[in-house]
This record gives structure tokens, sequence and C-alpha cells, in this order.
């Protein structure tokens, strides 16, 4: 919990959800995004569940409506805390630019559907920090139109287990998809991110990395799904999952997969599931670290680069945040 | 002149298998020592041992660093007394920048001299004027811990650290190998500007060609585990001529 207040602070929170409710006011922000009730929105007629994937005519909780041609003025950030569930539907209007960050925290259960118009552009940027015992479950689904751009980046580093589930649905030609995670299963850990890309028109493209890093007998799965329909021409997907495991005990599945149904397309995917490099732990001894700092480091190296996709002061405070949870599963090392 | 290293009868092996057969050898400060030998001689050993690698064994013997005992202290601690060795293989470490990890090696030396911290400026400095010691790019010094350098520019990188952590006992592990003509220069070059009065250089190698930049007072020869001659600077050109079978068949 303690993590969770020291991202908060920094988040300075505009849209509280609570125990699945929303906490705060719904209006017009100074930004000019709108934040209005997702079950109000739907029963007006002001939103249309089929804009969204998946979404169902009875959800309540919150949509945010970022309106076309609305340019980034700073971050929205979203706290999604406590026990109980919680649509979150995002609309990026035409032309749009936009960056949400995410927090979720407690035994939060969410589902975000997320609509990027054609041209927009949405930056997606969510941290995940329950603490032990707690148990946080999110289903992503998107569609993004054509020429649009969806950038999420996942970092996953609480005590307790996360069930993660990512359905990006590419529906218009020239749109683009980057998602970029990671995950830590310290002792006694679960956690398990599942990524679907659906390539549904020509010229489409789509990049996902995850990480994992698993410790003591912490478990980590990855389950991933690149799928290309048979019209999908010239689709450019890669696919990657890359792991750490530090211990004996310590598991992670992986399994990236492809389903191509065209013909002309550069797709690949690839795992690797490693352990810490002895030799480079004794290279860094060597030069007066102690083994400690030795493992930190390399771990530290290994997550890193995910981490500085967020932008800024957000970085520095997320960088905090994951060497504390590297510093807690060194402990379960050897 | 003050006495470096001491090492006496050092005995050590791997997995069971004797590779050091009682070392004899002292440093004092001032001294560069050439160590040569035909392959598998141990000498790579030696200086993994003297290191703390602890994939070795210490079988037997004693070794003194500057009065104490080296062989009680773990891999880190005797690196932060100014034990320093240039590796052979340099190790590629993704993901972990040069600054941090020589910020964290020059502190925890600093430490151990009781010398006060620097700040990230006094230190982005040194990192510059260091770097210039062995010609190495600022933009290396930049990227990952040897990663996608080049052989030379990896050597380079070695010399580099130990300029930063200024040691008192160098021990330069085949520096020499896979370095051009200009790259060994440089790094020859560099350990010349390291030397002081004050500390100490161990050159293995194979080659007299280095001995060319970096000259020593001592060469010795390693075979089977054990120094079976000790001379001066000529003992290696006479290696260079003349090869080892004619010591070997002495030794037999």
């Amino acid at each position: 919990m303690e993590r969770a207040s020291l991202l908060n602070d920094m988040f300075g929170t505009v849209v509280r959800i609570c125990g699945g409710e929303c906490r705060s006011p719904f209006g017009i922000m100074p930004s000019g995004i709108r934040v209005l009730s997702l079950g109000e929105a739907i029963r007006s007629g002001a939103v249309l569940v089929e804009a969204f994937g998946g979404l169902c005519a009875d959800a309540e909780g919150v949509l945010i409506d970022i309106p076309a041609g609305y340019r980034a003025e700073g971050t929205v950030c979203i706290t999604v805390e406590g026990d109980g569930g919680c649509d979150v539907a995002i609309s990026a209007g035409d032309g749009s630019d936009a960056e949400l960050v995410f927090l979720f925290d407690g035994n939060a259960t969410c589902g975000r559907f997320v609509s990027v118009c054609h041209g927009a552009s949405l930056r997606v940027r969510e941290v995940f920090a329950s603490a032990a015992g707690e148990s946080v479950a999110v289903s992503c689904r998107a569609r993004i139109d054509g020429e649009a751009f969806m950038d999420t980046v996942t970092v996953e580093l609480g005590d307790g287990t996360a069930k993660l589930s990512y359905a990006t649905a590419l529906e218009g030609a020239m749109s683009k998809t980057v998602h970029s995670g990671l995950f830590m299963a310290g002792d006694g850990e679960r956690k398990s991110v599942a990524v679907r890309v659906e390539h549904r028109v020509p010229d489409c493209h789509s990049d996902v990395t995850m990480k994992g890093v698993a410790a003591g007998d912490g478990f980590g799965a990855f389950d991933g799904m690149l799928y290309v329909a048979r019209d999908a021409q010239h689709t450019e997907a890669y696919q990657q999952s890359r792991n750490l495991i530090m211990g004996g005990k310590a598991r992670i599945l992986t399994s990236p997969q492809l389903e191509i149904y065209a013909d002309d397309v550069k797709c690949s995917h690839g795992a690797t599931v490693g352990q810490m490099n002895d030799d480079a732990v004794y290279y860094m001894r060597q030069r007066g670290l102690s083994e400690a700092e030795a493992r930190g480091l390399q771990l530290a190296g290994f997550v890193n680069d995910i981490i500085m996709r967020f932008e800024g002061g957000l970085a520095q405070r997320v960088l905090e945040a994951a060497e504390k949870k590297i510093d807690a599963m060194q402990r379960f090392v050897e | 002149m003050k006495n470096i290293l001491t090492v006496k009868g050092l005995h050590a092996s791997i997995d069971g298998k004797e590779i050091l057969r009682g070392i004899d050898f002292t440093v004092n400060a001032g001294e560069v020592h050439a160590i040569m030998g035909p392959n598998g001689s141990g000498k790579s050993t030696f200086a993994s041992v003297i290191a703390g690698d602890p994939r070795f064994e210490v079988t037997g013997g004693e070794v003194t660093y500057n009065g104490v005992d080296l062989l009680a202290m773990n891999v880190e601690e005797r690196a932060r007394a100014g034990v320093f060795l240039s590796f052979q293989y340099p190790v590629e470490i993704p993901g972990v920048s040069m600054a941090n990890f020589m910020k964290l090696a020059v502190a925890r030396r600093r430490e151990y001299l009781g010398l006060p911290q620097l700040s990230s400026g006094e230190f982005l400095k040194m990192m510059r004027e260091k770097g210039k010691v062995v010609e190495l790019d600022s933009k290396l010094t930049g990227r990952a811990v040897n990663e996608g350098f080049s052989g030379g520019e990896k050597k380079k990188n070695e010399i580099f650290q130990m300029a930063m952590l200024q040691p008192e006992l160098s021990i330069l592990d085949e520096t020499d190998s896979g370095l051009d003509i200009d790259a060994l220069r440089i790094v020859a070059t560099g350990v010349n500007k390291l030397r002081t009065p004050d500390n100490a250089t161990v050159v293995i190698t194979h080659y007299q060609r280095l001995l060319d930049y970096i000259v020593p007072d001592f060469v010795h020869v390693l075979y089977k585990g054990q120094i079976i001659l000790s001379g001066d600077k000529s003992l290696a050109l006479k290696l260079e001529k003349e090869g080892y079978d004619w010591l070997i068949n002495q030794y037999k």
C-alpha cells in the first residue's frame, strides 16, 4: 500500500475509482477531456456500445471522452483501487492526441474498452501495484481506426496476483499498436498476461514486447497471439517474450503464437527464458560491487528499457518503485 | 620498497583438477612483472585466483596483499582494496550502463579509501578525463557495459575502468590478445600512463610485442602451475626467439 500511495502522490489523480464506483465528479475537465457516467451515456444514446467491441448495454462505470482534434495537455490520471468491479470506456476522437495514466491497486476488477478513432494517437501508461494477498484482474479491449495509433506501456510490480488480458483489433488501414510490458512475480506471486492483436485489414503495424521476471516460487505466464486475417496483406507484426528466472523454483510459461491467413506479411515471434549471468555478476564484483548490487544492476538493466518508456518524472518514480520490488525479489535468489 | 603482493606455495584447483602447484611470487610497489608461458600452464588461473574467482579452490599456500591475508577476502573486498583484473574476455552486460556500473564501483572504492563521494558532475568529469587515457569514445561510456563493443574497444574499456578505479595491483590477463597494432599501442600507452611509484602491474602475455611498450622489470615463465624461471626483460626476448622448448627440456 505504501508503494501505491507513493505513486498516487505523483500521479495527482484526476479520476478516482474506488470500490467499483467513480469518486470524482463527472464533467468537463480543465484540459477539455470529458469524464462522464458510462451508464448514463449509454442510456441517453450519447455512446453507442457498438463503438466499443464487447461493451455491454448495461455497463456501469466511467466514460473518458477525448474530443476530436484534442491536443495533449499533460496526462490524465485514473486510479482504480479497492475491491469491486468497474468498466472504463475511452473514446479518443478523430485526430486527437492524449496520454492516460492508470494505477491499479487493491482487488480491482476492471474492464477497459477503448476506441481510437481515425488519425488519433493514444498513449496508455499503466502501473499495477496491488499488495500481497490482493488480486487484480483487468481485461482491455481496443479497436483502432485507420491511421490511428495506440501505444501501451504496462508495468506490473504488485506483490499479489495479477491477471491481465489485452485484445486489440486493428480495423482501419495504416493503424498501429505498440505494447511494451513487464511483470514481476516474486515469491508466492502469480502473474499472467495475455496479449492478442488482430490485424483485420491490410497495411497495419503491431509490435508487442513483454518481459517477465520470476523469483522464489513465483509464477508468470505470457500468452501471446498475433492474428492476421486473410485480406490483411502487408501486415507488419512482431511479438517478443523475454523472461528472466531467479532461483530454481521460479517458473515462467510463455507461448507466443501466430495465426496468419494472409500471404504477403512480415511477422515474427520469439521467446527466451534465461537466468542471471553469473559471469556478469563476477565481473561486476571484481570491480567492487557486492553480489546483491551486481544482481540488482543486472535485473534493473533487464527491466529498465520498459520503465523508461514512461515519460519524465513518472519514469523516475516508477523506477524507484521497481527498485524496491527488485530488492524484495533478490531475497529469494538461491 | 613497499611490498604489495607476496605469494607463497600457492596451490589451486578447479573441479578437483590441480592447476597451480606451488607458486612463489613477490611484487613490490613501482614494479612491472610479466608472466609468460605456453598455453594451459596456469597463467589465467593464477590471475583469477588472485582476483578471487569463486570457481577456483585454493588448496594450499598463502597470499599476502599489503600485509593482510588476501585469501580471506571475497572478490569485491579485494577489488575495493585495489586489486584489479583486466579480463581476457570482458563480459557483455546488456541493459547495464557503463555510467551506472562505474558510479557504483568508484563509490565502493572511495568508501574503502575513506575518500568523500563524488558529485554527479565530478563523476562525469572523471569519466571524460579517464576515457582520454585510452582514447575511448565518450559515446561508448554512455552505452551498456561492453555491449556491441569491438574486441579492441572491450580491452580499451578494461583499461578505462582501471583508470577510474586507480588500483594498487593491476593484473592484465592477455590484454593484448585480439588487438590490432594501433589499439595495442593505445592500450599499452594507457597502462604506462597509469603507472606510479605506489602501484604495480602484472602483465600476462604470450608475446614480447606488448612488452616493447610495457617494459617489465621481471619476466617469469609459468609451466605446469609453477614458475620455472625468472629473469629480466631479456628473458622475454630470448623466449620470443627460441620458444619454450629449451626451457621445458631443462625442467624435465
